[in-house]
């Protein structure tokens, strides 16, 4: 099964009202699964459709405020509402829970990486409250930002381990955060995979400014670690050498492109925003190892300055990104800098040229 | 009874875990699949929206789920919900099918 994936709705319903059991068994199958194909088609047309540019919120924090954190633990048998139960506030010790001390002492780097790196206070540049809630459901495999937190599960223990244990997707997360509250980039096509290539780089460069490492030094994985022993990878995606982060008989093999000749046009994970973003996250790591020395210092730079531009519009894909990113290179060093030749050079070798002019 | 369960989104894509998974009923063992339709009907299941808690724009990286149920009287029935699911009843069923898709053993 399916056994009619060609045929008309309405041959399959007379096969229902019509066809023997086993036909009528499988005329439903293939009716349902339409059904859902297209419950699916109908949710990407509607996220692509709704392209409106929509100002960004304003802050919801008060600048001097300084770090304040707050975790949560998710009860399920209380309305499941998030955020849950509070269970350490800023300066408690730790609680010796390992998720719940991952994520405060995730957000404290990721804040000081911010206020240190780049001068923002926090994801609204307000000193916004950081919140993450852990322990989220039963044997959830995935972290996600809800629009005002940071949600982790512990992951089903099978597949993957904790998504407190990985610094970088701590930092990936709340810089789903900033996008919120500065580019607004949209979250399908290639507008979205530039959202979640800019969520990677700043996530990467969290743990190497943590680690105090190089770009030599770092492994460019995303989710390092996170994958169970047994498993057939090493992290999640790896921005150095896209399409290579795993590959193993239950997961699959790693999609993800490093070259626009490879580029994927799906209808699934909303136009395919975590495979495409292969692309700008090779490009973002050839500029930093054309620069070397720490990638947060220029390359990381150049992004998120680019990330904070007001020219940058919520539905530019990657070519229209990449002139973006020379332009804040150009601005930020000199049109002849180094640069500004690393950032044209790294999309070049991912097939986006031409980035003078438009 | 069979029911289609596949997952949307989420923090990464694998390619081997976003494949609709089609689950038979009749073939699951007793206790399992008497679990499974108590589930279905507590969550009203038919009875439900084709959309359930969906949000206009999902957040990052937030899954969705899609369920097709197709129940002994030839009802078919299809929603999308995303999380996190507000409703408890049918967070439990949505929880019950990712952990028979965790089962090697169906």
């Amino acid at each position: 099964m399916p056994i009619y994936p060609i045929l008309p709705p309405f041959m399959l319903r007379h096969i229902v009202r019509a066809g023997d059991a086993e036909e009528r068994r499988r005329a439903q199958y293939t009716l349902a699964r339409d059904r859902v194909i297209r419950s699916a088609r109908m949710e990407l047309m509607a996220n692509i459709q709704d392209v409106v540019v929509m100002t960004p919120p304003p802050p919801k924090g008060r600048r001097g405020r300084g770090l304040r954190r707050t975790i949560y633990i998710f009860k399920p048998h209380s309305r499941r509402k998030l955020p849950g139960q509070r269970v350490r506030t800023e300066g408690r010790p730790p609680l010796g829970d390992p998720a719940v001390d991952e994520a405060y002492d995730g957000l404290g780097i990721a804040y000081r990486f911010l206020r240190e790196v780049f001068g923002r206070h926090s994801v609204d540049d307000h000193d916004l409250p950081l919140a993450a809630t852990v322990h989220y459901s039963s044997k959830y495999s995935n972290a996600f930002w809800n629009g005002e937190q940071m949600v982790f599960g512990d992951g089903d223990l099978k597949l993957f381990s904790r998504f407190t244990g990985s610094l970088e997707i701590i930092g990936h997360e709340l810089t789903h955060g900033i996008m919120q509250y500065t580019a607004q980039m949209n979250y399908t096509l290639q507008a979205g995979a530039v959202h979640e290539s800019i969520c990677d780089v700043m996530g990467i460069l969290l743990k190497q400014w943590s680690l105090g490492q190089t770009v030599e030094a770092s492994d460019w994985l995303i989710g390092a670690g996170l994958l169970m022993p047994g498993i057939n990878g090493a992290a999640l995606r790896s921005m150095k050498a896209p399409g290579t982060a795993y590959d193993d008989p239950l997961l699959g093999a790693d999609p993800q492109p490093g070259h626009m000749d490879d580029f994927r046009r799906m209808q699934h994970d909303n136009g395919g925003v975590h495979i495409n973003s292969g692309i700008p996250n090779r490009a973002f790591y050839l500029t930093a190892a054309a620069l070397g020395g720490n990638a947060w210092e220029r390359a990381g730079k150049v992004w998120y300055n680019t990330l904070c531009d007001k020219r940058l519009r919520p539905h530019y894909g990657f070519k229209r990104f990449a002139r973006l990113t020379l332009r804040s290179a150009a601005e930020l060093f000199g049109e002849q800098s180094i640069e500004a030749s690393a950032v044209r050079e790294a999309w070049a070798q991912v097939g986006i040229s031409s980035l003078e002019g438009g | 009874m069979r029911i289609l369960f596949r997952t949307e989104g989420g923090f990464a894509y694998f390619p081997g875990l976003s494949a609709e998974r089609s689950i038979d009923a009749d073939a699951l063992t007793d206790p399992k699949r008497r679990a499974l339709r108590r589930l279905i009907r507590q969550a009203r299941f038919f009875d439900l929206p084709e959309r359930v808690g969906v949000p206009k724009r999902c957040p990052p990286d937030c899954h969705r789920y899609f369920i097709t149920v197709i129940d002994d009287d030839d009802r078919v029935h299809t929603i999308m919900t995303a999380e996190p699911v507000a409703d408890s009843r049918l967070a439990s069923l949505v929880a019950y099918l990712q952990a028979l898709d965790l089962d090697d053993d169906d």
